[in-house]
């Protein structure tokens, strides 16, 4: 079975080719990262036109680089939210109209439940195991910080998640607070590299007795932390990236200045260490109570290589249940269609297809069990 | 990719349109007559009615949509939404079948069908919060020229422009107070369901761009733009 997947829920337009929700037989991303750079963060308006002039050319390398004609397409999956809804208009409705004129199945697939099934790919001739049920997965990206169990396919349970902010949000943010760039989850970890995660003290909402986290107070510390070592900016960075000079229609981002003996490796080594410790603790806690048999990371803080690290001794050091850490390859962790692609195979085995008013949903969420 | 844009001048490979600038869309099918075309309000239900009333119209003429010989889709101005859904699937249908693309503006097609009065045509389309965006188009000899590009304004403004001896005539997307307004200040305004843009009118524009072999490039080719 092979299927077509289109993803364009936010920033990236992406096409793949997937055998059987396994083999990536290609996997095309076009990042807008240079058009959002100069407004530290992403444009919703300037996202979307993006995917308007980039879904034409992505699709047709998916299929160049699988060797796939379009008439040996399966089927046509696409995500349907939650995202952008501006974005999510251009990929579900080229996808739509591919399904119809080619006379092939329409899959809408629910976006958290395509990173999840990233889990599930690989680019090899030979496919790794199947993740062992019941799974426990923690989904980390710019828009979602979720603990989700998974007992079987397309069987989710939401136990808890973020209470404002995303983790990929507070990476952000943290890179805004000490000038570092956008997007903020690569360049802390780049500039925390050589820092002492200890040196600065920064609260961790813990929020016992529950699967949730929280971000916003880091934030704010980490404001209040910065505001005295930084040079005074006009005007003063706002923290969702709304203020700043009026450059065009759309307002560039105008970075903090800071002298140069500033610790910015110890506060980007505390800040991310601030983020991660409430997410592999919790994560293990839940997957000791739940006794799940894998622990799965996906989205793309997934990416995080200080995540990945933590999170490994976490579970050596206090996993009660000998379960699996599975975290998809680099590639597969941040947007992209291989994962939509994925899902959907498995969802036709379910049955599940859509038929031409499938709309998109910016706010869809992974109720379904 | 195999383009089927060598044999688009065979006759009898019809033309799809498909504008969906405001919450008023249409389709129509044509092949140098005019075979069908449907007309719905679907306000912001673009995405799940878009599809389906393009069956109903290629089902009804027993066609695929491998069958077409090009698309052509509305660019606006219009609102950004609703211009991409159309774009959506003019790029599916492009990927699918290798269809070329015809990017028509709306408000040339509003004007057009007021081509054969040979003087100036004001098109409107509803910008939001009671503004308009508009464009001047003087017909020459059934051929329009547009000869003020498209602004944003209330419909006062627009009004202040009708200040030629000439006839005036103004179409499209316009309330009753809009209307009167501008009637007041000497432009012919026709009758409410008769000023809208048509999907005929589209069809029209398209086909001469197909004939022409004029056809935009599908990777390319964008909504406009225009600063609110
Ligand atoms: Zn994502």
């Amino acid at each position: 079975m092979i299927l077509l997947g289109i993803e364009t829920s936010c920033d990236e337009t992406s096409a793949a080719i997937v055998a059987d929700g396994r083999r990536v037989l290609s996997s095309v991303v076009s990042s807008q990262f240079e058009i959002h750079r100069a407004h530290g963060g992403v444009v919703p308006e300037l996202a979307a036109r993006r995917h308007v002039t980039a879904i034409v050319p992505v699709v047709e390398e998916a299929l160049r680089v699988a060797g796939i004609d379009r008439r040996d397409l399966d089927a046509v999956a696409v995500t349907q939210g939650p995202g952008l809804a501006g974005a999510l208009v251009v990929g579900m409705n080229a996808a739509k109209a591919m399904a119809y004129a080619l006379r092939r199945p329409l899959v809408a697939v629910n976006h958290l439940e395509a990173h999840i099934y990233a889990n599930w790919l690989h680019t090899g001739l030979e496919a790794p195991p199947e993740p062992v049920f019941p799974l426990l997965c923690l989904l980390v990206s710019g828009g979602h910080t979720e603990l989700i169990l998974m007992t079987g396919h397309g069987q989710f349970r939401h136990l808890g998640g973020t209470l404002d902010d995303a983790a990929g949000e507070a990476f952000d943010k943290g890179a805004r607070l000490l000038a570092l760039g956008f997007p903020g989850g690569p360049a802390i970890q780049a500039a925390a590299r050589d820092g002492n995660p200890s040196a600065f003290d920064l609260p961790r909402a813990w929020l016992k007795e529950t699967h949730d986290f929280s971000f916003s107070g880091l934030k704010t510390a980490m404001l209040r932390l910065t505001e005295p070592m930084r040079s005074p900016v006009d005007p003063l960075p706002d923290l969702e990236g709304n203020a700043g000079p009026q450059s065009g229609p759309f307002r560039a981002h105008r970075a903090p200045v800071f002298p140069p003996d500033a610790p910015i490796a110890d506060l980007a080594a505390a800040f991310q260490q601030a983020i991660i410790e409430p997410l592999v603790v919790k994560t293990v806690l839940a997957a000791n109570e739940l006794d799940v048999g894998t622990i799965a990371l996906a989205g793309g803080v997934a990416a995080n290589s200080a995540l990945r690290e933590h999170l490994r001794a976490e579970i050596s050091a206090r996993s009660q249940t000998g379960a699996m850490l599975l975290v998809p390859p680099l590639e597969f962790c941040t947007d992209n269609a291989a994962m939509v692609a994925g899902a959907a195979a498995w969802m036709i085995r379910r049955g599940d297809q859509d038929g031409w008013e499938a709309d998109v949903f910016p706010r869809l969420s992974l109720t379904r069990s | 990719m195999d383009s089927p844009i060598s044999d688009s001048a065979e006759p009898n490979r019809p033309l799809l349109t498909i504008d969906t600038s405001s919450a008023q869309a249409g389709v129509a099918l044509y092949d140098g007559e005019l075979l069908s075309f449907r007309s719905w309000s679907a306000d912001r239900t673009h995405t799940t009615t878009l599809l389906s009333e393009i069956h109903h119209l290629l089902d009804a003429a027993s066609l695929e949509a491998g069958d077409l010989a090009a698309i052509g889709v509305a660019v606006g101005p219009g609102a950004f939404t609703g211009l991409r859904v159309g774009f959506g699937v003019a790029k599916g249908f492009h990927l699918a079948t290798g269809a070329p693309l015809v990017g028509i503006s709306t408000l040339e097609a509003t004007a057009f069908p007021f081509a054969v009065a040979n003087c100036t045509i004001i098109a409107t389309i509803g910008a939001g919060r009671g503004r308009l965006v508009w464009a001047h188009y003087r017909a020459n000899d059934g051929e329009l020229v547009e000869t003020t590009p498209p602004r944003n304004g209330v419909a006062n403004e627009l009004a202040a422009e009708i200040t030629s001896r000439d006839r005036v005539i103004v179409a499209g997307e316009l309330d009753q107070e809009q209307a009167s307004i501008i009637a007041a200040a000497g432009a012919s305004v026709p009758a409410p369901p008769l000023r809208v843009r048509h999907p005929a009118a589209f069809a029209a524009i398209g086909w001469q761009r197909l004939r022409a072999g004029t056809f935009d490039d599908a990777t390319l080719l964008e909504p406009v733009y225009l600063s609110r």
